[in-house]
């Protein structure tokens, strides 16, 4: 009898898509398998088996499988495991072999354990109780030393058994839950370089959505830092998802400049805004994209007032998402952190929102005001000719490296 | 061809047509290794010997006073740890004290600072915002004696001429014991160095690059022979013993034949150099001044200063996007110092000659070479003009408006 080294995939809200199961799950087997291999080299061997909620993945186990998976979104957690053929024999063998190799690796004899047995088939007639005891008495004779304890074990048994197959398991780690990428819409992230950006993108990703991602450059008057900083942010995103994206990089300085030339410069950073929208909207449509996201808070700095957000709506014929509407800063921070954005996002450059721009704008644009400003400056030939100026830059090969 | 005018020359220099043949042809004749003893090694170690007894020449030191190294920053190293590290396991119980000028580069600098680690006390020599040394000061710092002193001949972001040897002789006079290092990478080729019959100065560091040498080579020229002699420099490379156990690794004799025949001309054509940019300076600041741009400030002392650097502000335009600007136009110009030039934000030795902030943001150094011609200084100033210009309509009135430097770190889109 045989045992074999593997990965046990769990997820909960996944199970609850009821008709799209199948497809939901299909995706998330996918994508664990894309990070994997993105981790571990593109011939990496992954056998899959799908089982009744559970997906195992035979493969290698190291920290770059752990942490590939803790990227996957749709997994509440994962276990490297030991599967057998259902048998009590075979289980039990796997559950002393998982104990000793716990034992080696923590170089003790834990004080306490623990069996815990689920049963998605009814393979054996005794009930889940009964084989934990009946697990259990066996382990406890292999180790004596180790005493049995329900509530706070040092070590977790865990058995599952299923038709064919069942699982053993000591470790078990937490995934970063949500929906597998690939299951929603595709989203156009408004890059800015800064904290809160890469957090509203990764967020997205986690309900499912594929980002791409758009950023206004604000060359010749910020430096190529500006630039490579954005770059490594959306390389650091790209790592959630099975198939990175890439930056379309929009010259803006010159557009800032031009708007700059005639305009008032407490309206300047929402008319940059409106273009930008603008500008987003058109390769959204090119790109088949249905919304906008972008990382906005509301009241955060004076420009993001809801009527300015308003005003700034108006020119967007899709939905612009602001995740962090509702966030302060030190829950950005935090996300940042738990995403491992924050390091690269606090990295000095400088920044083009507030190029040309008054440091004390405007609290409440109106519409009459925005207008008269924008009538001074041609609004759809400069849309039209950034897009034409907007290029493509692979960020890729910076995520393979990771 | 390169369709740019630099003006930074201070960061670094093209290498000059005989020092990259020199590379070339050391690099295929003279391959072997100049440690081995057949007679292909010891033709390379031939040519370091000749590269060595020039700069030995030169100074009036024995060859053996004439270190090479891997760049301007590992003599520069050499200098700081070499002495102190030898007298931290000499005489442990001993307190001792470094001191180096505020302005010091920044392989001078951090060299320095790291040596608290070993317990020793590291202390700043304060400037002017010209970069003057303060005299009063300085003695009452010198009173603590020392161990060693380190001060830069030449400034790199404001160019002024520090005169380096009367600081040696007060240290020694107040001081006797205490060593006197200076850094003189950007003094090389500009002003006269010092050479050890007359100098009171015990440690002096080149680098080849900003001589038209090639990048990968400098030399720490110990002046004082009896350190050598003595052996009271410890290495930091430790190895085979080359360069007589002072930095140990198979020495590239290219590299040391080239930097030779950049430093040649560079000292032969000093005088010629520091005349033709003398002449360019004189007519930048010209230009700038009848161009009546407001608000410009002049970094740069007017005395005691070299003219192949200098370094102003417009206030109230913020030198990154004016170095932007100006890039557009394919003149090349630094903001803050090169070496960090990745790092937005001034660079501390702005800070550290006291300017306001504002003066910081906007500082622009320029720099000149024998390359230059009157005619890329007409255009630079041109152009500066024209970027001026554009960037104060854009930004407000100069010197009202300061740019937004990235203090909160974001900025949603």
């Amino acid at each position: 009898m045989s045992i074999h080294h593997s990965i046990l995939l769990r997820y909960h809200e996944v199970a609850l898509k009821g008709g799209n199961r199948r497809w939901f799950e299909d995706r998330l087997t996918l994508n664990a398998c894309k990070l994997i291999r993105r981790a571990l080299g593109r011939d990496t061997s992954i056998e899959i088996k799908r089982y009744h909620g559970r997906i195992t993945l035979e493969t290698q186990w190291n920290m770059q499988t752990q942490a590939a998976l803790e990227r996957v979104f749709g997994l509440s957690s994962f276990s490297p495991m030991r599967r057998v053929t259902t048998d009590k024999v075979a289980i039990l063998e796997a559950a002393l072999s998982a104990v000793e190799q716990f034992v080696h690796t923590h170089k003790k004899v834990p004080t306490s354990f623990r069996v815990k047995t689920r049963r998605s088939d009814k393979a054996f007639s005794e009930t889940s109780m009964e084989l934990d005891r009946f697990f259990g008495s066996a382990i406890h004779d292999a180790f004596p030393e180790m005493k049995v304890d329900l509530v706070h074990p040092e070590l977790h048994v865990g058995i599952e058994i299923h038709f064919k197959d069942s699982f053993i398991w000591t470790e078990k780690f937490a995934g970063p839950g949500g929906l597998p990428v690939g299951t929603n819409s595709h989203l156009l992230c408004l890059m800015s370089g800064g904290l809160d950006s890469p957090v509203a993108a990764i967020q997205a990703l986690r309900r499912g959505a594929t980002a791409h991602f758009i950023h206004f450059y604000g060359t010749p008057f910020v430096g190529q830092e500006a630039l490579e900083k954005v770059e490594d942010l959306v390389a650091l995103v790209n790592r959630y998802q099975p198939d990175p994206q890439p930056l379309f990089v929009v010259p803006f300085g010159k557009i800032q400049e031009r708007i700059a030339l005639v305009t008032q410069p407490k309206v300047r950073t929402i008319l940059y805004r409106r273009m930008m929208v603008r500008i987003a909207n058109r390769l959204a449509e090119k790109l088949k994209i249905q919304a906008l996201i972008t990382g906005e808070s509301l009241g955060q700095v004076a420009s993001q007032t809801l009527e300015n957000l308003a005003i700034i709506n108006e020119v967007s014929s899709i939905p612009i998402l602001r995740p962090l509407i509702t966030y302060d800063k030190d829950e950005i921070i935090e996300q940042a952190q738990r995403w491992g954005t924050y390091e690269t996002s606090i990295q000095p450059a400088l920044d083009c929102c507030t190029l040309f721009a008054d440091r004390h704008p405007i609290l409440k644009a109106s519409q009459g005001l925005v207008q008269d400003q924008e009538s001074r400056f041609p609004v759809d030939e400069i849309v039209q000719q950034a897009l034409e100026e907007t290029s493509s830059h692979k960020v890729f090969e910076k995520t393979a490296r990771e | 061809m390169n369709p740019y005018r630099f003006f930074d020359y201070a960061s670094t220099s093209p290498c000059c047509e005989q020092a990259l043949q020199t590379y070339l042809e050391v690099s295929k004749e003279h391959f072997a290794n100049p440690s081995s003893s057949h007679t292909l090694g010891q033709k390379a170690a031939r040519v370091i010997r000749e590269a060595r007894e020039f700069f030995a020449s030169h100074f009036q030191v024995e060859p053996e006073q004439v270190i090479f190294t891997g760049s301007g920053t590992e003599a520069n190293n050499l200098a700081i740890f070499g002495p102190m590290l030898h007298e931290v396991l000499a005489k442990p119980q001993e307190k001792k004290q470094v001191l180096f000028s505020s302005i010091e580069h920044a392989s001078v600098r951090n060299a320095a600072l790291s040596l608290q680690d070993y317990g020793v006390q590291v202390e700043r020599i304060q400037v002017s915002s010209l970069g003057e040394i303060t005299e009063s000061l300085f003695k009452e710092q010198l009173q603590k004696n020392p161990s060693l002193v380190s001060v830069q001949t030449v400034n790199q972001l404001i160019g002024t001429l520090i005169p380096v040897e009367k600081w040696a002789q007060l240290t020694k006079s107040i001081s006797p014991h205490t060593l006197f290092h200076t850094d003189a990478i950007q003094a090389l080729g500009r002003v006269p160095l010092p050479q050890a019959s007359s100098s009171q100065i015990d440690l002096l560091t080149l680098s080849a690059h900003k001589v038209q040498g090639p990048k990968g080579v400098g030399a720490l020229i110990v002046l004082n022979r009896s350190l050598v002699r003595n052996k009271k420099l410890r290495p930091l490379l430790w190895g085979g013993g080359q360069e007589k156990g002072m930095r140990s690794g198979t020495q590239n004799p290219a590299l040391i034949s080239s930097f030779y025949q950049a430093a040649r001309i560079a000292l032969q054509n000093e005088k010629a150099l520091f005349e033709h940019v003398l002449k360019l300076r004189d007519r930048f600041k010209e230009l700038i001044f009848q161009k009546g741009i407001s608000g410009v400030r002049w970094n740069s002392p007017e005395e005691q200063h070299v003219p192949h650097i200098l370094n102003l502000s417009f206030l109230g335009i913020p030198a990154a996007p004016l170095a932007g600007l100006l890039e557009e136009k394919k003149c090349i110009v630094s903001v803050g110092s090169a070496c960090h030039s990745k790092k937005p934000g001034p660079d501390p030795v702005l800070a550290a000659l006291g300017l306001p902030l504002d003066v910081q943001n906007s500082a622009l150094r320029i720099s000149f070479s024998s390359q230059t011609q009157l005619s890329d200084v007409e255009v630079l100033a041109e152009e500066i003009a024209e970027s001026v210009k554009r960037l104060g309509l854009l930004l407000g009135r100069p010197g009202q408006q300061s740019f937004k430097k990235q203090k909160k770190p974001h900025s949603p889109p």
